[in-house]
C-alpha cells in the first residue's frame, strides 16, 4: 500500500506491506521537496515511483494538508437546507468548492463544514490517473493523524483526547474527541505563551476543555486536568515545545512519532530527525485497521 | 469518529464509526524495514517485544512454587467444605477444619453469598416482590434492601448479614455484605465499550446516559450479567421497575 501526503512544498510518502501473519511492514518512506504546490502535485507520485522503484502498487492513498481547505460550522436538520446554510455563510458565493459536512458532538444537527477547491482536487486526481494509479481515498492531515493515534497509540480506549498539530512554531491546529465523538476543530496562535483562538468550532464545554489543555501544555505541565491525553506532532519547523517533549516521558502528552510509537529513547536521540519524522503521522489513515 | 474521504459525494456525511475494540483479535506488529532485502532484522526495526526466551530464574521458580502450594492448600479446604462427612474426620487433621471456619467469613465467601442474594432477588418471582433496591456502595458493601422478612427462606450464611430495621418507612430489612475485593487496575473504558457493544443493539436492553452515570434497563438475568462485569469497580445501584425489569445505574 502506498500513501502520499501533499503539502505546499513537499510530499511525504510511506509504503507498507502486509505480511502473511497480518503484521504490517513499512518498507519505504521519505520526503520529496518542490518549489510550489503545482510541482508537488505534478511530480511527487512520478518521482516516488521512479526513485523508490515501486512496481507492484497500482493504488494510492492521498492525504491533503488541511491548509488547502476552508472550515465552517452549521446547524442543519436535513439536506434541503444546505443551500440556505451555504448562502448564509457565503460559501455558495465562492465558486469551485466541494463541500463536505461531518457530524460534530452529541447534537444531531451540528456539522463541521470542510470545503476544498475542486479544481485542486481534480488536478490531483488527474495527475494520479495519468500514471495509471487508482486512488483509494483522499484524507485530510490532522484527521488522518487521529487514525494513527487511535490505532497505534491506543487512543480509542480513551474517553477524551485531542490531536494537536503545530503548523508552525506559533500556530496550532486541534481536533478533540470526546466519548468517541468528534467534538471540536480549532486553530490557535500562541504568542508569548498566550493562546489566541483564530477559528474554533465546537460546543462550549469542548472549547473550554481545549483552551485549558493548551494553556497547560504551553505552561509545561506534565499532566492534564481536563482531558485524558493529547497527541502532538509538528508538520513544519521546530517548535521549542515539541523539542522539550522529545526524550521525556509525560503520561498525558504523547508525541505522534509513527517510527517510535513505543517511545524508545534510543530512537529519539536526534531532535531534528525526530521532529522530521513527526509529520509522517498524517499518513495515519494507512494504519487505521492495525491492532497494535 | 468518522473517516474523511474527499473522493466521496459532497454534502452531509452521516456515516459515523465509533471506536470498537475487539480484544479477541490478534495483536499485530508494525515493522520498519525493507522487505525486498530479506534483511528486516538488520535494518532499523521497532518490533513489539512480547516474547521472552530467557530461562526462568531461581526467584521466579520460587514464586511459582509458592503460588502452586497456595492453590493446593485452598484445594484441600474446598474439598473439606464440599465433602465434609463423619468418616472424613479421622482422616483430616483438626487444624484443617479450623482454618476453613475463618475462611467462611472471608471475602471470597462473601462474594458468593452476595451474588447468590442478588440472583435470588432479581430472578426469583417470590423474592422480587420483597425487593426495594440493591446497592453496592463505594466501599463495596452490598446492600439489598427489602420490605418483607417473612417467607424469605434464607440460608444460614445469608442470615448472618441480615439486618432488621424497625420503624423504617422505605424498607424493613437489609443485607449488608462487605465484598472487600475492589479491582483498581481494570480498564473501565474498555469494559464499558465491551458492554455497550454487546447491548447497544439489543431490543431487550435499554441504554441511557446522563452526565454522571450510565443506565441499563432490562430483565433480571441481563442485569445480573452486567452487574457481574462491574461488581468490583465502583458503586452500583439496581432499582426495580416492575417485577420483570430492573435498572442498573453505574456512575461514569
Amino acid at each position: 500500500m502506498l500513501g502520499i501526503s501533499i503539502y505546499k512544498n513537499k510530499a511525504n510518502f510511506l509504503r507498507t506491506s502486509k505480511l502473511s501473519n497480518n503484521d504490517l511492514c513499512v518498507t519505504h518512506h521519505g520526503t520529496y521537496k518542490y518549489s510550489d504546490l503545482n510541482g508537488t502535485i505534478s511530480n511527487s507520485l512520478k518521482d516516488i515511483i521512479k526513485n523508490e522503484d515501486i512496481r507492484t502498487e497500482n493504488s494510492i492513498s492521498l492525504i491533503l494538508d488541511t491548509q488547502f481547505c476552508l472550515f465552517n460550522q452549521i446547524f442543519c436538520d436535513n439536506l434541503d437546507s444546505l443551500d440556505f446554510h451555504g448562502n448564509l455563510s457565503g460559501f455558495s458565493d465562492i465558486e469551485n468548492l466541494d463541500s463536505y459536512y461531518y457530524p460534530m458532538g452529541a447534537r444531531d444537527d451540528r456539522y463541521l463544514g470542510i470545503h476544498v477547491d475542486n479544481k485542486l482536487k481534480q488536478k490531483i486526481i488527474d495527475s494520479v490517473d495519468k500514471l495509471g494509479f487508482k486512488i483509494d481515498g483522499i484524507g485530510l492531515g490532522i484527521f488522518s493523524a487521529q487514525k494513527l493515534a487511535s490505532s497505534m497509540f491506543k487512543a480509542k480506549s480513551l474517553s477524551k483526547y485531542a490531536i494537536i498539530r503545530f503548523v508552525t512554531s506559533s500556530s496550532i491546529e486541534v481536533i478533540y474527541i470526546n466519548d468517541g465523538l468528534f467534538s471540536l476543530y480549532g486553530r490557535f496562535n500562541i504568542v508569548k505563551n498566550k493562546i489566541n483562538p483564530i477559528k474554533v468550532f465546537g460546543d462550549k464545554l469542548s472549547i473550554d476543555d481545549i483552551a485549558v489543555t493548551i494553556e497547560q501544555i504551553v505552561k509545561g505541565r506534565k499532566s492534564l486536568s481536563k482531558i485524558d491525553k493529547v497527541f502532538i506532532y509538528q508538520s513544519n519547523g521546530q517548535s521549542k515545545l515539541i523539542k522539550n517533549l522529545i526524550n521525556r516521558k509525560y503520561n498525558d502528552i504523547v508525541l505522534l512519532d509513527l517510527f517510535n510509537h513505543k517511545n524508545h529513547k534510543s530512537l529519539s536521540s536526534n531532535v531534528t530527525e525526530t521532529i522530521n519524522r513527526l509529520s509522517f503521522c498524517e499518513l495515519g489513515i494507512m494504519f487505521g485497521d492495525l491492532n497494535v | 469518529m468518522f473517516d474523511i474521504d474527499l473522493m466521496n459525494k459532497t454534502g452531509l456525511q452521516k456515516i459515523i464509526s465509533r471506536a470498537k475494540i475487539d480484544n479477541q483479535k490478534r495483536k499485530n506488529d508494525l515493522i520498519f524495514g525493507d522487505l525486498d532485502s530479506n534483511n528486516i532484522e538488520d535494518s532499523k526495526v521497532v518490533k513489539n517485544e512480547n516474547t521472552n526466551n530467557s530461562k526462568p530464574s531461581f526467584f521466579s521458580m520460587l514464586i511459582a512454587t509458592l503460588i502452586l502450594s497456595a492453590f493446593i492448600i485452598f484445594g484441600i479446604f474446598k474439598f473439606k467444605d464440599d465433602f465434609y462427612a463423619p468418616n472424613f474426620v479421622y482422616e483430616i487433621p483438626n487444624f484443617v477444619y479450623e482454618i476453613p471456619n475463618y475462611i467462611t467469613n472471608s471475602a471470597t465467601s462473601n462474594i458468593d453469598i452476595a451474588k447468590s442474594l442478588i440472583i435470588n432477588f432479581i430472578s426469583n418471582p417470590d423474592k422480587i416482590n420483597y425487593l426495594n433496591s440493591i446497592n453496592i456502595d463505594e466501599n463495596l458493601t452490598l446492600k439489598v434492601k427489602i420490605n418483607e422478612i417473612s417467607d424469605l427462606n434464607l440460608k444460614q450464611k445469608e442470615l448472618q448479614f441480615l439486618q432488621i430495621i424497625e420503624n423504617e418507612d422505605s424498607y424493613n430489612a437489609s443485607f449488608n455484605v462487605p465484598l472487600n475485593h475492589k479491582v483498581s487496575n481494570v480498564d473501565l473504558d474498555i469494559l464499558l465499550l465491551e458492554l455497550l457493544d454487546k447491548y447497544e443493539n439489543r431490543l431487550d436492553v435499554f441504554l441511557r446516559a446522563d452526565g454522571e452515570s450510565i443506565y441499563f434497563t432490562s430483565s433480571g438475568k441481563i442485569i445480573y450479567d452486567i452487574l457481574d462485569k462491574l461488581i468490583f469497580i465502583d458503586n452500583i445501584t439496581i432499582i426495580k421497575n416492575s417485577n420483570k425489569f430492573f435498572t442498573l445505574r453505574f456512575p461514569y
